[in-house]
């Protein structure tokens, strides 16, 4: 409290009010509405609390065990913050390890990976908060936390914790109250998955109680961590998209899980619930997880639980009275309400209103539903006030009075968002648009609860990255006020050694020159050929056109050997600039090593090579590489080194500064792919010297910048293969926006889980005029947004792939099909929420172009979406459907010949059963 | 002149055979394509002499000419240096380039003289894949060189091959 008042003589006083306690500081304070604040404040803007900079008390807010805490325990608790720097690559927290504290990330950006940091779960930027079921739960960390850049941390230790708590009584108890919930659903989760031992639930007295077997909680603990959606991305190996949503809403590790009250809460039925009641509902829901299109109630069976959903999408089918045919005539199957999170259904068995369910719901993806039992919600009503009991009544009689027509849930409907309605957010989308319409309060929110702005702009500071290398601030600059800045320095330019990030720099320009030796070291062991007149005799039966042309059809190895046959040939061989065009030392992959390469193939090939490809050469590190982009690169226009991952950031780069002419290149599988190493090679052309202030004085300090129109890096790469790339992330889409948006003709983004919608926002400002090939399969987070913004950006896309995006929904497709006219090749494998009979039909009115289509694995897809896309698409030569369990009957009953004969599409054919290859 | 007789084209050897053979088949060389383009339909009426090929080379070219009178005309050869070579050959040309070196060879350098693109790569390929197998020795006889490498050079070369051989 003492240091509170150390801002006596703040100009913050002048607000005029009294204040009568010096901590209403932290709240009167508001950054928003002060009219002097900085357009950029610095992270730790004094404030008038030393040690605790005001956008700290936001940030420490933002843990939702904390929203309502009161001031004085957040000053308290901020005595023991301290800050914390990583460098990048860091391990903050590692899998497994003891929980000492937990951290609020202020600058830079983190990622949640599994133990080896290989597979990324979530990155979360500036606001979010992680650790914190460590020190609550007192539970082995459960997930590793790596930094992707520098990064500042605030630090709360446990016992630090521990010691203010019993000073806060109402707090422990929240606190207690919320670990109780926790352990309780995570009980319930493992009883319900069958595995994983019973976790003792924590005394009152203030001592939480420690798991038994360590080895179980962690595994365990996933699953209340992401509770289901990580449990799923383990069969598939990535992170389902929704962990994407959750560091936004908040939590590190996050779901709605991490805090059962919130959830609850958030529940617009709930939110004005008093704080035991929630306790109490908080032990008694029991979480369940649907898969994919599965019944989650079936209409007429017996049942009296309500369902609240807390996350994904369900619809509701009601079938026709007379309930005979499970499909329902055309029209009507398009439009079926959607439940969406925050909406309950099961109230009107529930309720005893009807005998049975009236409706069947069924998941459209992965649904997490709490489900609340009948005797919970016979107390539930007893318990609190009948405004709720008669709420829910409402709503559950207007949906049986409509059970004709749909039109009750069409406010459900239309939440889904509308093609105008997806406007350009910033940042990732949050799921903040929860259909209210059925659900108002009939009293307003309790004070105490966070509004939903506050609530986002405190978990969620969309302030820029000081850490970020300068060249990539600056383009993120770009972005939004095209060409009024300079870009960035480029490589060659040292500027940016002196920024804050030169230990991280991937890529160091002094070392890559350093190495770089005169070329003519390379060319000493070639074999001593004696010129001798060369006999008439001796060339051969064919003239050296026709050698030329047979030697374009051998390997490497071939023709180094080819030249032990006479000194002509070894001489066409060895000079010729028509030989050894194409490298392909792939083939090669096991033996070829740096030896070899160094010694004997780089002096051979020389300056001849149009194309290399060392694809999965294993054993070739920096020495092997350098000597090749050295020796060779010059002449290189396709450079392929799929998993090639020792090599080092370094030596891609000098690779990528040799070799000027470079139009296309696979970096499929390096692990040293960074950001700023693809920002180097795709490079940029240095622009105007309106430098801003800071890229001035680093001039100065360096006495060089580049003089204006100084191409860095490749100026006429196109096409770039990045797949399986998961350091590349939204930065790096960014920089491919600014400086590379009128060339880029094809790029490969299979699997780089790190890009999210962020990446294709930079995108929508610009004309990718040239892109014609876009491959974006197991790109799990894209929503959406992204492909509302890769419409805006991508107009002339030939081919697209979006396999795996299973967060898309139907208003994808739609987007898609009206925005890509050219389209010829579509992918939609197992993009089960956005492959429906309606977005079908919409592929089928507007892709005439459309060539291929797969629309693999989506359990939604019936003959009516079929039958669209085959009436549509007129040039349509394959369609694969198969794993389509839903189309089944349409198949058995003769559907493909007859829809074929029907519109005459001879040349169609249908893939329908393929074996189960894919995962 | 007659539509009939338009149809077809009359070729002589080296050796002062003729062989008449369709038009459609005849231009697949681009060399008597050309050459019936610039000259027209008056081509059509006289013997057309092939200088540099024998009879027996030309009924074999004209062979492979009729069984792929129907290809598409292969696109224009853009960028070819970026695509991987491959020697992979369909069956038929398989059994068609079954012929004794000689006549290989034969086969590829009357189609390069007709300029017939598709059969020199095959022949080409074919000539290819029979290098892959074969010693140093081998190729020198095959493509009658004598040896001009002293046996330390050879050795040289041998070793700087080393690096693939034990795969």
């Amino acid at each position: 409290m003492r240091r509170s008042r150390g801002g006596s003589g703040s100009p913050f006083r002048g607000h005029g009010a009294p204040i009568p306690d010096s901590l209403s500081l932290i709240r009167s304070f508001n950054i928003e509405t002060n009219p002097t604040r900085p357009i950029r404040p610095s992270p730790l803007t004094a404030s008038t609390i030393p040690d605790m900079p005001l956008d700290l008390v936001d940030r420490i807010r933002s843990f939702p065990l904390f929203l309502s805490a009161p001031d004085s325990f957040l000053a308290a608790v901020g005595k023991h913050l301290r800050p914390q720097i990583h460098a990048p690559h860091d391990h903050i927290l590692t899998e497994g390890d003891d929980a000492k504290a937990m951290f609020w990330l202020v600058r830079g950006a983190v990622a949640v990976t599994s133990r080896d940091g290989e597979a990324t779960y979530a990155e979360l930027r500036p606001g979010a908060f992680f650790g914190e079921i460590g020190i609550l739960m007192d539970v082995p960390r459960t997930a590793t936390i790596i930094a992707r850049t520098k990064c500042l941390l605030v630090v709360l230790k446990k016992e630090d914790l521990r010691a203010e708590l019993p000073n806060f009584p109402a707090m422990e108890r929240a606190i207690m109250e919320e670990v109780q919930e926790r352990l309780t659903i995570l009980n319930k989760k493992r009883e319900e998955s069958g595995y994983g031992p019973k976790v003792v639930l924590p005394s009152r007295s203030g001592k939480l109680a420690r798991e038994p077997a360590p080895g179980e909680v962690s595994k365990g603990d996933t699953g209340i961590i992401d509770n289901g959606v990580v449990i799923n991305s383990k069969k598939r190996k990535s992170p389902s998209p929704q962990a994407i949503e959750d560091s936004s809403a908040g939590s590190a590790l996050g779901s709605g899980f991490v805090n059962v009250r919130k959830t609850l809460k958030d529940l617009p039925l709930f939110s004005t619930l008093p704080p035991e009641i929630l306790h109490f509902l908080g032990l008694s829901a029991l979480p369940k997880t649907y898969p994919p299109f599965t019944d989650i109630i079936v209409q007429g069976s017996p049942g009296n639980e309500i369902y609240f959903i807390v996350r994904g999408e369900a619809e509701v089918i009601r079938e026709a009275p007379s309930g005979e045919s499970q499909h329902r005539p055309l029209r009507s199957s398009y439009i079926r309400p959607r439940l969406k999170q925050g909406q309950y259904f099961g109230e009107v068995a529930s309720l005893a209103l009807a005998p049975q369910r009236t409706a069947t719901v069924r998941s459209i993806t992965t649904v997490e539903c709490l489900m609340i039992g009948g005797d919970v919600l016979e107390e539930l009503w007893y318990r609190c006030s009948p405004d709720i009991r008669r709420q829910v009544e409402t709503t559950a009689k207007t949906r049986i009075d409509n059970t004709d027509n749909d039109v009750t849930m069409s406010d459900v409907a239309t939440d889904a968002p509308s093609i105008r309605r997806l406007e350009i957010k910033e940042g990732p989308s949050t799921p903040h648009s929860l259909p209210q319409v059925t659900f108002t309060p009939s009293k307003p929110a309790s004070p105490h609860k966070p509004s939903r702005f506050e609530d986002k702009e405190v978990i969620e500071p969309m302030d820029p990255d000081p850490f970020l290398s300068v060249d990539m601030d600056n383009m993120r600059t770009r972005t939004g006020r095209r060409g009024s800045l300079a870009p960035p320095v480029p490589e060659s330019s040292p500027a940016e050694a002196n920024g804050p990030q030169t230990r991280s720099r991937s890529v160091n320009p002094k070392v890559a020159h350093a190495i770089t030796p005169p070329e003519s070291n390379f060319r000493p062991k070639r074999p001593k050929i004696l010129s001798r007149p060369s006999s008439q005799r001796n060339r051969g039966r064919l003239p050296e056109a026709l050698l030329l042309l047979i030697f374009s059809y051998l390997d490497v190895y071939q023709l180094m050997r080819l030249r032990a046959v006479s000194s002509i040939w070894s001489r066409i061989l060895s000079t010729s600039p028509e030989v050894c065009c194409y490298l392909d030392l792939s083939i090669f992959s096991r033996t070829v090593n740096n030896k070899a390469l160094v010694d004997f193939i780089c002096p051979f090939v020389g300056r001849r090579a149009h194309t290399i490809d060392i694809s999965n050469c294993f054993h070739i590190t920096d020495t092997g590489f350098n000597a090749l982009s050295q020796i060779c690169g010059p002449t290189v226009r396709n450079w392929k080194m799929k998993s090639v991952w020792d090599i080092s950031a370094n030596a891609v780069l000098e690779m990528a500064n040799n070799s000027k002419l470079l139009e296309d290149i696979d970096l499929s599988n390096c692990r040293k792919v960074s950001d700023s190493l693809l920002a180097r090679i795709v490079g940029w052309v240095v622009a105007e010297p309106n430098t801003p202030q800071h890229l001035r004085q680093h001039a100065k300090q360096q006495h060089l910048i580049p003089p204006v129109g100084t191409v860095v890096g490749c100026p006429k790469l196109k096409r770039l293969t990045l797949s399986y790339c998961k350091h590349v992330t939204d930065r790096s889409m960014a920089h491919l926006a600014v400086h590379a948006h009128a060339r880029l003709e094809s790029i490969d983004l299979t699997r780089c889980t790190t890009i999210t919608d962020g990446g294709f926002q930079h995108w929508s400002i610009y004309k990718f005029s040239k892109l014609e090939r876009l491959i974006l399969a197991d790109c799990t987070y894209l929503t959406d947004n992204a492909i509302v913004h890769l419409t805006n950006a991508v107009k002339g896309l030939r081919e697209l792939d979006l396999s795996f995006c299973c967060a898309l929904s139907d208003t994808a497709t739609e987007v898609i099909s009206l925005g890509c006219p050219s389209l010829r090749s579509l992918r939609l494998s197992f993009c089960g929420s956005a492959v429906s009979d309606s977005s079908l039909r919409s592929i089928g009115l507007h892709l005439l172009e459309l060539r291929q289509l797969s629309v693999r694995g989506c359990v939604r897809v019936t003959g009516v979406g079929v039958e669209a896309v085959v009436e549509g698409c007129r040039d349509l030569e394959m369609f694969d459907v198969s794993q389509c369990k839903n189309l089944q009957r349409w198949l058995d009953g003769g559907g493909e010949e007859r829809v074929k004969r029907l519109y005459r599409r001879e040349g169609l054919v249908f893939e329908t059963r393929k074996v189960r290859g894919i995962r | 002149m007659t539509e009939t007789t338009s149809n077809f084209i009359t070729l002589v050897s080296n050796d002062s055979e003729s062989i008449i053979v369709e038009k459609e088949v005849a231009e697949r060389s681009m060399l008597i394509k050309n050459m019936m383009e610039d000259l027209g339909d008056a081509v059509l009426s006289v013997p057309v002499p092939i200088p540099n090929v024998n009879a027996q080379v030309l009924k074999k070219v004209i062979e492979w000419c009729t069984h792929h009178r129907a290809d598409p005309a292969t696109a224009a050869d853009d960028d070819s240096d970026s695509r991987k070579k491959t020697t992979d050959i369909d069956e038929w040309d398989q059994k068609f380039m079954q012929v004794d070196q000689e006549m290989l060879f034969e086969i590829i350098l009357a189609s390069n003289y007709l300029d017939i693109k598709p059969l020199l790569d095959v022949g080409c390929k074919t000539v290819a894949n029979m290098i892959k197998g074969k010693s140093p020795e081998e190729i020198r006889k095959t493509f009658n060189i004598t040896n001009d490498f002293t046996p330390e050079e050879e050795e040289q070369i041998r070793r700087e091959n080393e690096w693939a051989e034990d795969r």
